[in-house]
């Protein structure tokens, strides 16, 4: 082949042809197809980055509720735990407390069946002594301790208050009644009736009682009064003593 | 004050001493329907309480010129007209009937 002017000119002009031809219809649509290519790629790029983000946020939430769950369910446990412990706590305090209420309860029973068996006790030993005095004193009693007993009696008559004065003379008897272990001797009568005339304000009348549980000492009663210097009557007044009494008056 | 038996004999021993003693005394006149009347017992006043000697107790509810009657709270079959009545030591219109005039 020879290469000449017009076969070059040619041969460019072909080639110029071939590449506008080319241009034309092979590499714009080429070009077109890649660059929709590498669009719709970058369209599946951006979604699949949008929905790994999506999934990272879930997957981010998801940690964060587990770590809650977590944070809430050690809570829950540890509120639990507490209230165990609270609920133990209250259990062991009404446990001791119903148990120091039920040793107090004992305690208070057991001290009160020792007072109450000290009490009987203490009584049974003054009704002891009462007895044993008793009978000592109906043994050694006689006509001296009457005697003195009387003159202790008349002695006192004469100090006698002004209410039981008062009240022996609202009395309306006028007979007395005397009690004695041993016949009064007529001096005793004289003296006796002289201050209880005295005292009554009035004349009075007599009658003599032997009496012998006295053991010794005298009683006259006149009406709704009783007065007396004897040994039963101390004696009754000491058994009388009771440990619910109030103390007796003493005047 | 409630005070113990022991303390109670030491109180009335340390003032004890044997004297005069003046005690009020009724006798019952008639007994029924669980009234009781009674003569005597000159300082009894109304709702005190009065022992009989059986061991029978009565609440004075009314006073009579001489009589008094009590309605009987506790009845003791053996009580009986005749019976003796005293006032307790605890009731107040017995002051005069337990007090010992030794030494006032």
């Amino acid at each position: 082949m020879t290469l000449n002017g017009s076969t070059l000119i040619l041969e460019i002009i072909n080639f110029g042809i071939l590449m506008w031809l080319l241009q034309h219809f092979l590499y714009r649509p080429v070009q077109h197809l890649l660059a929709r290519r590498q669009a719709e790629i970058a369209h599946i790029l951006l979604q699949a980055e949008q929905q790994q983000q999506q999934a990272e946020a879930l997957h981010q939430d998801y940690q964060s509720q587990i770590a809650a769950w977590q944070q809430q369910q050690q809570r829950a446990k540890a509120e639990l735990q507490v209230e165990l412990e609270n609920s133990r706590q209250q259990a062991l305090s009404q446990l001791q407390q119903s148990l120091q209420a039920a040793r107090e309860k004992e305690q208070v029973l057991v001290s009160r069946q020792r007072q109450q068996q000290r009490q009987q006790d203490q009584l049974q030993a003054l009704d002891n002594g009462c007895r044993f005095a008793s009978q000592l004193l109906q043994l050694c009693s006689g006509a001296e301790l009457e005697r003195r007993l009387i003159a202790l009696f008349i002695e006192e008559l004469d100090g006698a208050p002004e209410s039981l004065r008062l009240a022996l003379r609202r009395e309306t008897a006028r007979e007395l009644r005397i009690e004695t272990t041993q016949t009064l001797t007529p001096e005793t009568r004289t003296a006796l009736l002289l201050q209880l005339e005295t005292l009554v304000a009035q004349p009075l009348s007599a009658v003599e009682v032997i009496s012998a549980p006295l053991i010794a000492g005298i009683r006259i009663t006149l009406g709704g009064h009783v007065l007396g210097a004897n040994i039963e009557d101390e004696l009754h007044a000491f058994a009388a003593i009771s440990p619910h009494a109030e103390p007796a008056d003493a005047d | 004050m409630r005070t113990d038996l022991l303390t109670q004999q030491r109180q009335w021993l340390a003032q004890y001493r044997p004297g005069l003693r003046c005690s009020e005394r009724g006798q019952v006149v008639a007994v029924g329907d669980g009234i009781a009347w009674i003569s005597g017992l000159p300082s009894a006043a109304l709702a005190d309480l009065i022992e009989f000697a059986d061991g029978s107790r009565g609440l004075v509810f009314d006073l009579a010129e001489n009589l008094i009657g009590a309605v009987l709270l506790h009845e003791n079959p053996l009580l009986a007209a005749g019976s003796l009545v005293t006032i307790p030591a605890t009731t107040s219109a017995s002051r005069l009937a337990t007090r010992s005039w030794a030494g006032s």
